[in-house]
């Protein structure tokens, strides 16, 4: 009763209302603004600026004339016409990164996950300390070096798999012309690189949990194994979802590196492992045309974007907190 | 109070930080088209306004090159009034540092290029200044000298001269190399006389294998030995002409015999075992394989079977021969190593009275090619050699990346790289044969701009059906490969392609009479 | 109950054991490829052990020591203080976004994320950076334009929100400022995340070629990494250009797989000292008593 009463009190003033509530906010939050302003500057000029370089996507650019000089290319979506134009090998190597990018984030967030919460249970301090750095390690190491690796272990006549087959009475087998292993061999390189790097994270995350939680756990006769499943985890799941988020808004660019050093570059392998980065840089390497290019780049934004809003907007519902925007 | 002044102060002090910053960003950072004159103009008393020109080269910067640079605008204080600003890219990186400066409309003066390089991509966006008037105005001599070598024809793009191209003459006919020595060491004879077609290579492939079963007999199916078989000239995009027809009719090179024959002989090479399975992801470094002995011959040309190498073997040389030398093949285009002027330049008068001056002056070729005497080369008669204890790995100038563009055969001395009269023994047997013949397309090149799609996938297509072909490895028997690619390349929009570029030539050949 | 927590536990030391080594093994073959002669590259593969072991990879890539220790000093100072500058300006970023209460939230997490999904491309990057901003040839363009990062933002605000919301009234009803509450609590109590961003943002300043390649020209001013490519794509070059037999000669003792191996050790040498140093501030406990305080 009193709430409409208020309400139908506001109901005359609403405009004006509005207004002070907007005053009133940027009063009281003026100097979160301030704070913001060194973000949004940099933001700004790095991103948001050279933004207006995407309209290179639909001209035919000369570079006397410069990007808004140049012509608009005729018809205006004809540098995209590689990407949609009955091409089979551009189709599936969109399919590929999806599908590639998408068993990497799974894949690379379980065993992260997993690798952060072995961690967490060790006690052993000098072990702890020496193994994360350990597990650090391929990040450094180069797709270029990985890729020498890569050859060395599944290569036909010398490869260390190959020897072993043999040795045991079996046949060789032609890794670098079969594309169905592929997907499997290039999980495990991902997540063998970066497996160390993302558990930092939730490393973080998990440092961060009021460990008065774990020990009225323990009071109460939980095990580890328990402790973990129901305090840990679901503590885990917002910096989780975020990493998801954030992994689902580059789902379209692939690690150049990874695929293109790894495989080998081996056109036989294309059907699996050709995603679109590779693709576009065989097509444009004696081209170079930039407006291709920068289609391509469009196209990928576009569809991430699409793909991370509507992400987005199933977490909201579940966790709010957790949503990126 | 005082809690909001101690805010407020430090929200100034986190404002004076970044705007500090942008400051210190804004001046111009020296160097960065710092020119005091216009347009290298002279003024009444025909005294030169000084200017600074902005060289951009190929590879590494060595210790010296700044200090030779001086040296040569110190030489040249009368004649040219400049300072150089010389900047050096890495090789890997050059074509697209190149692009990305010429496409944001970067300031520079001259820059190093090739056919091989990014010069056909440059061009296509019009990056190049047009030399139609200022090449013979203000570089009498070099223009001159194209004239008369018919170079001239090359450096065009749409009808404008666009570059200035270098002046030797060479021609990269196919030849087939072998490990001489083992070879005759295993009792094999070879008749260099009639040895002629990839019939007598396969010949002298099985012996090698049958006698070094162990070894890499050799790495590939070379294609352009079937190119002079069949009398083939590769326009670019995989595209080609028949040397022998006057209308120079474009043809798709995977349709023609010369890509059939040559994907069965590498898929019976391969079988054989001449070539090896993991050949494409091995990664093994191939010129160590061949230092090594590992790997006991290639397909080649005239320059590098000319040249010694790190043999590991006491002994080891290269034998060599032709095939299919009475096949037409055109000669290396002048096109391999050029330098070009900026579209952005402000001073290409300057710049090309410096490249004019290179081709009169011997001392300032010296200079520019070997630097210093005492510091940076020392004179051994003729010869321009390293100062004692350098050598080209710690070089502090000789050496430099893109000095090719800049060669000129009148006062090259003979160095580490190249012997006395290399050169001239190249340019001999470039004329030397009557089949070497000049490109009739010199000048030429296909503007992709509006099919820039469909050449896109061709090219994609092609090096991804070609990589396989060439060391025996496709998905398939040979004939299936060559003939899933004719259909794949027809699919993919290839009569748009082959219209246009014959349009395009066509108009290039009227246009010539 | 003490039977379970051995199995378990086993089963963990176990898992994270072999996962390191299978970590490790791969890195001692790239030490011992960096100092394998490329003759036994090609004849033997690379192995851990090389039987000659030669330094002739390490010795081609400091050939030029002046320019490697002033590629080191600028690699350095734009890695401390890039991390620093980045770190806070991330951070703080992160803090305003974590304050649910804030006018505009929604905006301004769209702004920032659409940073992250949308690009221009390379060519009009430059051209702001070269062109507008004149970042040319300046130590500063090394740190700036990589200095705020969406993805740092995003991890940052989430442990932010993390922090009990008790601590932020508490605070504001003590008169406090955001930026007090930002620097005196929230800093204190997020160690473990600003480790974290400190160590990417750190690796990802130490490691980075590109800004050099595209906005340094002077190669007094060139980061470590840039310079060793330099260095590498020349060699490379040489080695495939087979001229003169002395060149030829000398270039056949730099071993091509052995240098890319030592450019490896190289960049990672001192960067891999930085993880257990940040180590210690992966406590846990740290919130402990901080709600009741």
């Amino acid at each position: 009763m009193k709430l409409h009463k208020q309400k139908a009190e506001q109901k005359p003033l609403d405009r004006s209302n509005k207004f002070k509530k907007l005053i009133y906010d940027l009063k009281t939050g003026w100097q979160l603004y301030i704070m913001a302003l060194p973000a949004m500057l940099l933001l700004f000029l790095f991103a948001y600026l050279p933004m207006g370089g995407l309209v290179i996507a639909f001209k035919n650019f000369n570079f006397r004339k410069g990007i808004f000089g140049s012509d608009w290319m005729d018809p205006w979506y004809k540098n995209f016409k590689i990407i949609f134009d009955h091409n089979d090998a551009a189709t599936s190597a969109i399919r590929n990164t999806l599908i590639l990018n998408f068993i990497f984030i799974v894949g690379g967030t379980i065993f992260a996950l997993s690798l952060a919460l072995a961690f967490n249970e060790i006690t052993h301090k000098f072990f702890k300390k020496l193994t994360q750095s350990l597990t650090f390690l391929p990040y450094f190491i180069s797709t270029v070096v990985v890729g020498i690796f890569v050859s060395g272990i599944f290569g036909y006549d010398h490869g260390t798999i190959n020897s072993l087959l043999v040795n045991l009475g079996f046949d060789k087998v032609e890794f670098y012309m079969k594309p169905s292993y592929w997907p499997v061999i290039l999980l495990i390189v991902n997540i063998w690189k970066g497996a160390g790097y993302s558990a930092v994270v939730y490393l973080a995350t998990i440092s961060g949990i009021d460990s008065s939680y774990y020990e009225a756990a323990q009071i109460d006769g939980a095990s580890r194994w328990q402790q973990m499943w129901y305090i840990s985890l679901p503590l885990l799941r917002p910096t989780v979802i975020i990493l998801t988020l954030l992994a689902i808004g580059r789902i379209m660019n692939a690690d150049f590196g990874l695929f293109y050093n790894v495989t080998g570059d081996m056109p036989v392998l294309y059907s699996a492992t050709d995603v679109l980065d590779t693709y576009i840089y065989r097509a444009l390497r004696m081209t170079g045309d930039i407006g291709i290019s920068s289609a391509t780049g469009f196209f990928q934004s576009v569809v991430s974007f699409v793909l991370v809003i509507t992400s987005n907007a199933i977490v909201r519902r579940y966790e709010k907190d957790a949503a990126l925007f | 109070m005082k809690k909001r002044f101690t805010f407020i102060a430090r929200i100034v002090l986190c404002l004076v930080l970044i705007s500090a910053m942008l400051v210190s960003c804004s001046p111009k950072s020296e160097g960065d088209s710092g020119n005091d004159s216009d347009g290298g103009s002279q003024n009444s008393s025909g005294k030169l306004d000084p200017v600074t020109l902005h060289f951009i080269f190929f590879g590494d910067k060595k210790a010296e090159t700044d200090a030779v640079w001086d040296a040569i605008a110190e030489y040249t204080k009368d004649t040219l009034n400049a300072t150089f600003d010389v900047q050096f890219i890495a090789g890997n990186d050059y074509k697209d540092k190149i692009l990305v400066k010429g496409s944001t409309g970067d300031v520079w003066d001259l820059n190093f290029d090739g056919d091989w390089l990014s010069y056909y991509q440059m061009v296509g966006k019009d990056a190049y200044m047009v030399l139609d008037d200022l090449l013979p105005e203000y570089a009498p001599t070099l223009y001159a000298k194209y004239q008369e070598s018919g170079a001239i024809e090359a450096a065009k793009s749409k009808g404008h001269i666009v570059a200035v191209p270098w002046t030797m003459v060479m021609n990269n006919r196919p030849l087939f190399q072998w490990r001489g020595d083992l070879v005759e060491e295993a009792g094999i004879t070879v008749d260099k006389d009639s040895f002629e077609t990839v019939e007598d290579i396969d010949a002298l492939l099985a012996q090698m294998k049958e006698k070094y079963p162990d070894k890499k007999i050799v790495e590939n199916c070379g294609f352009d030995m079937f190119r002079a078989k069949y009398n083939l000239m590769d326009i670019g995009h995989s595209l080609s002409v028949d040397l022998n027809d006057p209308e120079l009719k474009v043809i798709p090179i995977e349709s023609t015999q010369a890509y059939l024959e040559r994907a069965q002989w590498a898929e019976k090479w391969q079988d054989a075992g001449y070539m090896w399975k993991d050949i494409l992801t091995d990664k093994l470094d191939h010129n160590d394989l061949i230092n090594q002995g590992l790997l006991i011959s290639k397909f080649g040309t005239h320059e590098f079977a000319n040249q010694n190498r790190a043999w590991v073997e006491e002994g080891a040389r290269w034998d060599y021969a032709y095939v299919y030398e009475d096949g037409l093949f055109a000669n290396r285009t002048p096109l391999a190593n050029v330098v070009a002027i900026s579209a952005t330049s402000e001073n290409p008068e300057r710049t090309l009275m410096f490249l004019n001056m290179l081709e009169e002056d011997q001392k300032l070729y010296d200079m520019v090619h070997y630097g210093i005497e005492g510091k940076t080369y020392v004179l051994n008669g003729e010869e321009a050699v390293f100062p004692e204890g350098m050598n080209a790995s710690n070089s502090n100038y000789m050496e430099w990346g893109g000095r090719w563009a800049l060669w000129k055969p009148q006062f090259m001395r003979p160095d580490a790289s190249y012997s006395e009269g290399f050169w001239t023994r190249e340019k001999e047997a470039a004329v030397g044969n009557p089949k070497n013949v000049v490109s009739p397309l010199e000048g030429f090149s296909f503007d992709i701009t509006a099919v820039n799609t469909e050449v896109s996938r061709r090219d994609q297509i092609y090096t991804d059906a070609d990589k396989l072909l060439d060391v025996g490895l496709g998905d398939g028997t040979a004939e299936e490969v060559v003939q899933k690619l004719i259909e794949d390349q027809k699919a993919a929009g290839l009569d748009i392609i082959v219209a246009e570029a014959q349009k395009q030539i066509d108009e290039f050949l009227k246009g010539k009479k | 109950m003490s039977r379970k927590l051995t199995l378990g536990k086993l089963m963990v030391y176990l898992f994270v054991g072999l996962f390191s080594l299978a970590c490790l093994y791969p890195f001692l073959m790239v030490i011992g490829g960096s100092l394998t002669t490329q003759s036994e590259v090609t004849n033997y593969g690379i192995r851990v052990f090389p039987h000659k072991p030669t330094l002739a990879a390490y010795k081609a890539l400091f050939i030029n020591r002046s320019a490697i220790i002033s590629g080191y000093k600028v690699t350095i100072f734009v890695t401390v203080v890039g991390t620093a500058m980045s770190l806070f300006v991330n951070s703080m970023m992160g803090y305003v976004l974590s304050r649910k209460k804030l006018r505009f939230r929604r905006f301004i997490n769209l702004y920032v994320l659409i940073t992250m999904l949308f690009s221009g491309g390379m060519v009009p990057w430059y051209m702001v950076c070269v062109h507008y901003l004149h970042l040319k040839n300046h130590i500063w363009a090394l740190i700036i334009p990589s200095m705020c990062s969406a993805w740092y933002i995003f991890l940052l605000r989430n442990y932010f929100t993390g922090i009990p919301e008790e601590m932020y009234e508490s605070a504001k009803i003590d008169g406090a400022s955001e930026i007090t509450i930002f620097l005196r609590i929230y800093l204190q109590l997020s160690k473990p995340v600003l480790a974290t961003v400190t160590l990417f943002t750190a690796l990802g300043y130490w490691n980075d070629w590109w800004l050099g390649l595209m906005l340094i020209e002077k190669s007094e001013m060139q980061p470590l990494q840039m310079l060793l490519r330099n260095i590498i794509s020349n060699i490379q070059f040489l080695q495939t250009m087979q001229s003169s037999p002395q060149i030829q000669q000398l270039m056949a003792t730099i071993p091509g797989d052995g240098i890319k191996m030592a450019l490896v050790i190289i960049t990672t040498g001192p960067i891999i000292l930085l993880y257990p140093l940040l180590q210690r501030y992966f406590i846990k406990g740290i919130m402990v008593g901080a709600v009741k305080g």
